[in-house]
């Protein structure tokens, strides 16, 4: 058994002009927590729909335990699914309003066919309820008589439902008051535990991703510039874009907090329908030098588990 | 000690429901004083945002709004709309959360920058433009005279929320309050914006309010620190002594429940995440007592359910330190 899940090779997933996701090669490991972190427009929403098959890959390839997920057919698309979840921002989204809660968790196990007859599905949707620390006494109740943090819960639940191997969170803790997203961010640490989960860690946080990730994935305007042990990225960052990510991301310690050196990047993100020549950080980057317009760089190791893709460890072109 | 430019005495403000009043501010006391950030901190509901909507009579009908407010030696509460109108951005500047709700998407930067400068001046038509211009520029907007002619959709996030800034500083207030104006941007956005209102308080000695849930944004910038629960200050004090010798369990449980980006260990050797049990109550529907004791996970006193708390110095420390709990009163501080 390989101790890669799931492989991405050259994927790239364009929206007409607009490049979101413009060639990533991304492993995620067996039983880690892949941090995928950047800033609104990066691609890192998109990159964890296009891992699960949710949005058609433009160019490339994702292979799921050596299964060519891209080239899947409708069936094995469905085995796929059974194995696969995803966790979502917004669970006021991502729940039917109509349906309880318990037809909501309990759907996965009618569409894979698990856990069959009245009785064996209503005490399994108890479990995973029991297992997300709801009340299984509250099946019967709707979306809005939970408040969000319950939700995301549910959403947690249903996602588990069909004993995933691999689960895509996107900003699952995003739009939770600060002691909500530490009992939701715990919570998903303890599932990982208990079941062996490997977990795709979607968010804009780094603060948050560092907490859970083993490993943490920078993405800029479509592309991973940086890849390593989560201590190693946000420790020794090998990319200035991840450098600046790391100093404008407040510390809670007024005495620390004050004497960082915050990295004030000028300017705005260029279009990801419009990026610039060579080096797509370039625009921003303050150690911007001669390579970096004529050359697009790969990411290339810069220490033991870290790479990044920056003409400062050497000029290299994709 | 200067005279504070804003000082807010026992606000009270309590919306009418179906369900009785609900009470979301419930004797709120700050002082702000000239070129000095206070921060105000607290979740969702905690009434942060209510306060000072309250202060420039910006909230519906359906509010009642009692206490006292002092802005630059004139009492706010009460006043009428027209007297109010003036002191909003000609006194008191305020940004917002979100730039694009808080622009007219239909009207230029020009003419929102203008409108802003003809309610507090009489100003001609080129007087407008240059100064529109001016204030473009001092918020770090290049190009400002391009700029001026554009739409808020035009312009990214950061962009937007400097011209809101914009806005706000176009009547040379004395107070900023900022009420989420980070939240809503990328964190290299934020960095950025938080510079830019460092450097605004600077140049114009501004008082700032900042209301925030983000601990994080408040240890760089605030000098003072007050946090809300339930409507009420429960923790105030400087920020090295608040952040360093929290008192009140809310706070410590906040606190606690923060990661922290250059904590050097690995996500595997890591602890959990503090957290606190349930949720904040129904404004509608307090507890007795102290509105924290359901979820607190000291209740050291008996008379936490029955007896409100005052906001009393914590012992050993600073004057201005002050926490609404039995607990630290009675000497169990750890």
């Amino acid at each position: 058994m390989s101790d890669v899940l799931v492989r991405a090779s050259g994927l790239r997933v364009h929206f007409g002009p607009v490049r979101a996701v413009d060639g990533v090669d991304l492993e995620v490991r067996r039983g880690e927590t892949l941090g995928l972190v950047g800033e609104s427009g990066c691609g890192k929403s998109t990159l964890g729909n296009a891992l699960l098959r949710l949005v058609e890959p433009t160019d490339g390839t994702v292979e799921f335990d050596g299964l060519d997920v891209t080239a899947a057919g409708r069936r094995e698309l469905r085995a796929l699914r059974r194995r696969t979840a995803m966790i979502f921002q917004d669970p006021y989204a991502s729940l039917d309003p109509r349906r309880t809660v318990a037809e909501s968790i309990g759907e996965p196990l009618a569409i894979h066919g698990l856990h069959k007859g009245r009785a064996a599905r209503r005490a399994r949707v108890g479990e995973l309820m029991e297992v997300v620390g709801l009340n299984p006494d509250h099946r019967g109740r709707y979306p809005h008589e939970f408040s969000g943090g319950q939700r995301q819960r549910v959403g947690i639940a249903r996602a588990l439902a069909g004993e995933p191997d691999f689960v895509v969170c996107d900003e699952p803790i995003a739009s939770l008051d600060v002691s909500v997203q530490a009992q939701v961010v715990n919570l998903l640490v303890r599932l990982q535990r208990e079941f062996g989960l490997t977990y795709l860690f979607v968010s804009h946080d780094l603060a948050a991703v560092r907490q859970v990730a083993d490993r943490v994935a920078v993405m800029y305007l479509g592309r991973v510039v940086e890849i390593g042990a989560g201590s190693s990225v946000s420790g020794t960052p090998a990319h200035p874009y991840t450098e600046a990510l790391v100093s404008a991301v407040p510390v809670p310690e007024p005495t620390r907090e004050r004497s960082r050196q915050r990295i004030v990047l000028t300017g705005d993100v260029p279009s990801p329908a419009d990026p610039p020549s060579g080096c797509r950080f370039r625009t921003r980057c303050p150690k911007v030098f001669e390579p970096c317009p004529d050359h697009d760089p790969v990411l290339q190791p810069t220490g033991p588990e870290q790479a990044a893709a920056c003409h400062l460890h050497g000029v290299t072109d994709r | 000690m200067t005279a504070p430019v804003l000082a807010v005495d026992d606000l009270h403000v309590a919306f009418r429901t179906r369900r009785g009043p609900a009470r979301v501010v419930n004797g709120l006391s700050f002082e702000l004083h000239p070129g000095r950030t206070l921060a105000v901190v607290g979740e969702s509901g905690s009434g942060k945002s209510v306060s000072s909507l309250a202060l420039l009579g910006l909230l519906p009908g359906t509010a009642q709004v009692r206490g006292s407010a002092v802005f630059d030696g004139a009492e706010l509460i009460g006043r009428s709309e027209e007297e109010l109108r003036r002191v909003r951005g000609a006194g008191i500047g305020m940004v917002f959360q979100d730039p694009m709700t808080s622009l007219n998407p239909v009207l230029t930067v020009e003419r929102q920058i203008g409108e802003a400068l003809r309610a507090h001046e009489k100003v001609s038509d080129d007087g407008v433009r240059s100064r529109a211009a001016e204030l473009l520029t001092e918020v770090g907007i290049p190009d400002a005279a391009a700029r001026l002619r554009a739409y808020p959709h035009q312009l990214s996030g950061g962009m937007r929320q400097r011209v809101m800034i914009a806005i706000a500083l176009a009547g040379n207030p004395k107070v900023l309050i900022a009420d989420e104006a980070t939240t809503a941007l990328d964190v290299t956005v934020q960095a950025q914006i938080l510079e830019l209102i460092e450097r605004l308080q600077d140049e114009h000695g501004m008082g700032v309010v900042w209301i925030t849930h983000d601990l994080g944004v408040v240890a760089g910038i605030a000098d003072h620190v007050v946090v809300m629960y339930a409507g009420r200050c429960v923790e105030e004090g400087a920020v090295d002594e608040l952040f360093g010798r929290p008192a009140h369990p809310y706070t410590r449980g906040l606190l606690g429940a923060l990661p922290v980006v250059d904590d050097p260990r690995p996500a595997r050797e890591r602890a959990e995440l503090v957290t606190m049990p349930g949720l904040p109550p129904d404004p509608a529907d307090l507890p007795p007592g102290c509105a924290f004791h359901p979820r607190c996970p000291v209740r050291a006193d008996a008379r936490c359910a029955t007896e409100p708390p005052p906001l009393a110095p914590v012992p050993g420390s600073a004057a201005e330190h002050r926490a609404a709990t039995f607990y630290v009163a009675r000497g169990g501080h750890a």
